[in-house]
């Protein structure tokens, strides 16, 4: 049976699929935040959480998780589950971003590995925009980004 | 007769959306404009008002940009039509003549030495060169409508109100690098001599133009060697362009090549170097260059290849580091800095040019937003700064060249300022946007 490699793209969507089924969260994909966009952002109880997908470089994905640190509560790095080595760990901890797995055979998409502080950079202009777009409240959709 | 500078600061034309950034409040703010020929052949007329309508006389040069003939022609195509020349190139190479015809229809791929071997046929391509600096806007003037009412008045007068033609001439002249500099050295040598023959009294000091690679400039005895050629002549002014170069990404080998290169040329005759940025401006301070030149925006490092062209993104320029950024970056360090804090401590630790005065005028936390603005393109998806930020970007870089270019501060004193500010970041902020304080210090410090 051939078998097809998952793309980051497919992970995004399925991820999404089930976000949408739950209730009080907010989704959104490819938003605009500090001049890059960011795969998914979701909010929930106020709080808003950012999601960088990779499947495997995860590197240059903390490189620009850290970068959301300026428009969310919490950053996180999402990936097919895999071995994490203490290296890892402690440069996602240094970093200040979490890491989850992504999960097909859970309601919730996402296993919590390592656990993200709260930001400690977030800018208020960059998360209310953020917020504003996930949240989608009509007539508050901004067109212009931070 | 002078050197065909105006002054130390020389701002490179980049296309017409953003030429608005050399007129009106800005137009004292620098002394002289660079041109690539390209772009005079492409809108010669349209430049040519600009400069009688709204640069009020400002000089200027024109870089010949011959070295773009003996790359493949591959890097001379246009880029909407598939295997043919750009317009600008074409007209070009029509007013430049032989050996060059070929690469139109594509019998030849790029020129080789050998296509200047002739004495004669050395002479009269370096005429054609010649001939196009001094007469591509003097022409192209005719058509203008200021430019009629200005020769009804110097008709009238018997006076000449306006000279068109560039305060300096550059001699036709190729890139060198590792593999082929030896050849292209000996055409333009020749090159020199041959446009330095048809000067006469009444022409504008010739320059000439040294555009090496980082690979070749590494190579001590090789820099030298050519450093003696070129000081064995006699030009009224070099002008220096390191392929890519980037002064905050250099090495300390690179940026010390460069400073003794530009030194050993000095000895001679005033050098500008033609893409430089703030480390340039303090190797000016210190009177190794005499000029240097930068886009607006964006224009501080330049590749051989492409030829021309390109957009500024807009990034802020932070004043600290002398350096620009990513709006995020400028933004964590203003916040480190605490210039976030009130407009005056912005004032204080940021910037207090005159674009920041506007921009920045109740909550910076707030306010500073306005320098990053971004808006997704509907035809790819992609961010791209918006309009307003992209205009108050550039306005906020002029503004800050033209300080950086007006300071008397000492070289030592400026390097003190840089390294304190990244000593204070160090730890919170990437090293990458901090490193160029440590390497510019040692380079200069050790000059």
């Amino acid at each position: 049976m051939k078998r097809t490699r998952i793309s980051e793209e497919t992970l995004v969507k399925h991820a999404v699929e089930r976000l949408q089924q739950t209730d009080g969260v907010s989704v959104g994909t490819e938003v605009p935040l500090a001049g890059r966009l960011v795969d998914l952002v979701y909010v929930q109880a106020e709080e808003v959480f950012t999601i960088e997908f990779k499947l495997a470089d995860w590197r240059r994905a903390l490189r620009q998780a850290r970068d959301h640190l300026l428009g969310a509560d919490k950053a996180f790095v999402c990936m097919p589950p895999r071995k994490v080595s203490q290296d890892m760990r402690d440069e996602f901890e240094r970093a200040g971003i979490g890491l989850l797995f992504f999960r097909d055979d859970w309601d919730w998409p996402f296993e919590l590995v390592i656990e993200a502080p709260p930001s400690q950079e977030t800018w208020v202009v960059a998360r209310r925009q953020v917020y504003e777009v996930v949240a989608d409240e009509p007539g508050r959709r901004p067109t212009v980004y931070v | 007769m002078s050197n065909g500078f105006a002054g130390p600061h020389i701002v490179r034309y980049g296309f017409a959306g953003d030429q608005y950034l050399l007129t009106e409040e800005f137009l004292d703010t620098y002394d002289q404009v660079a041109l690539n020929a390209k772009i005079v052949a492409f809108r010669g007329a349209a430049l040519a008002g600009f400069f009688i309508d709204y640069l009020q006389g400002k000089p200027y040069f024109i870089d010949p940009q011959t070295y773009a003939f003996q790359l493949d022609r591959q890097h001379l195509l246009s880029k909407s039509k598939q295997d043919v020349l750009s317009k600008s190139f074409v007209k070009l190479i029509q007013t430049y003549g032989e050996p060059l015809l070929g690469l139109i229809d594509g019998s030849i791929q790029s020129i080789s030495s050998d296509n200047l071997k002739g004495d004669q046929s050395l002479k009269s391509f370096a005429d054609r060169v010649r001939r196009f600096q001094l007469e591509a806007l003097e022409a192209a003037s005719e058509e203008n409508d200021s430019a009629k009412y200005i020769k009804y008045i110097e008709k009238k007068t018997g006076k000449r109100v306006r000279d068109m033609r560039p305060s300096m001439l550059v001699a036709p002249y190729f890139y060198l690098d590792l593999f082929t500099w030896e050849q292209w050295l000996e055409v333009n040598m020749r090159a020199f001599h041959a446009t330095a023959k048809l000067q006469n009294d009444q022409d504008p000091p010739l320059a000439i133009q040294l555009v090496m690679s980082k690979d070749l400039l590494l190579q001590d005895a090789l820099r030298e060697r050519i450093a003696a050629e070129y000081s064995s002549l006699s030009p009224h002014a070099y002008l220096l362009w390191i392929d890519d170069l980037e002064e905050q990404t250099a090495t300390t080998e690179e940026l010390t090549a460069l400073a003794e290169l530009a030194q050993a040329l000095s000895n001679k005759a005033p050098v500008t170097n033609l893409y430089g940025g703030f480390f340039s401006v303090l190797l000016m301070r210190h009177g190794v260059f005499s000029g240097v030149v930068h886009g607006l925006e964006y224009g501080e490092h330049r590749s051989v290849v492409p030829v021309g062209g390109g957009v500024a993104s807009a990034r802020y320029y932070l004043p600290a580091l002398h350096t620009r950024m990513f709006h995020r970056d400028a933004l964590r360090i203003a916040r480190r800095l605490g210039g976030l804090n009130s407009v005056a401590a912005f004032r204080e630790k940021v910037c207090d040019c005159h674009q920041c005065a506007t921009t920045i005028s109740s909550d910076p936390t707030e306010d500073f937003q306005s320098y990053g603005q971004m808006a997704k393109s509907p035809k790819d998806g992609r961010l791209y700064p918006t309009g307003t930020t992209r205009d108050i970007c550039a306005r906020h870089y002029m503004w800050n060249k033209h300080v950086e270019f007006a300071s008397k501060e000492s070289v030592h004193d400026s390097l003190d300022a840089m390294e304190s500010t990244a000593a204070s970041l160090s730890g919170a902020i990437e090293s990458r946007l901090l490193a160029h304080a440590k390497k510019w210090s040692v380079v200069l410090r050790n000059l």
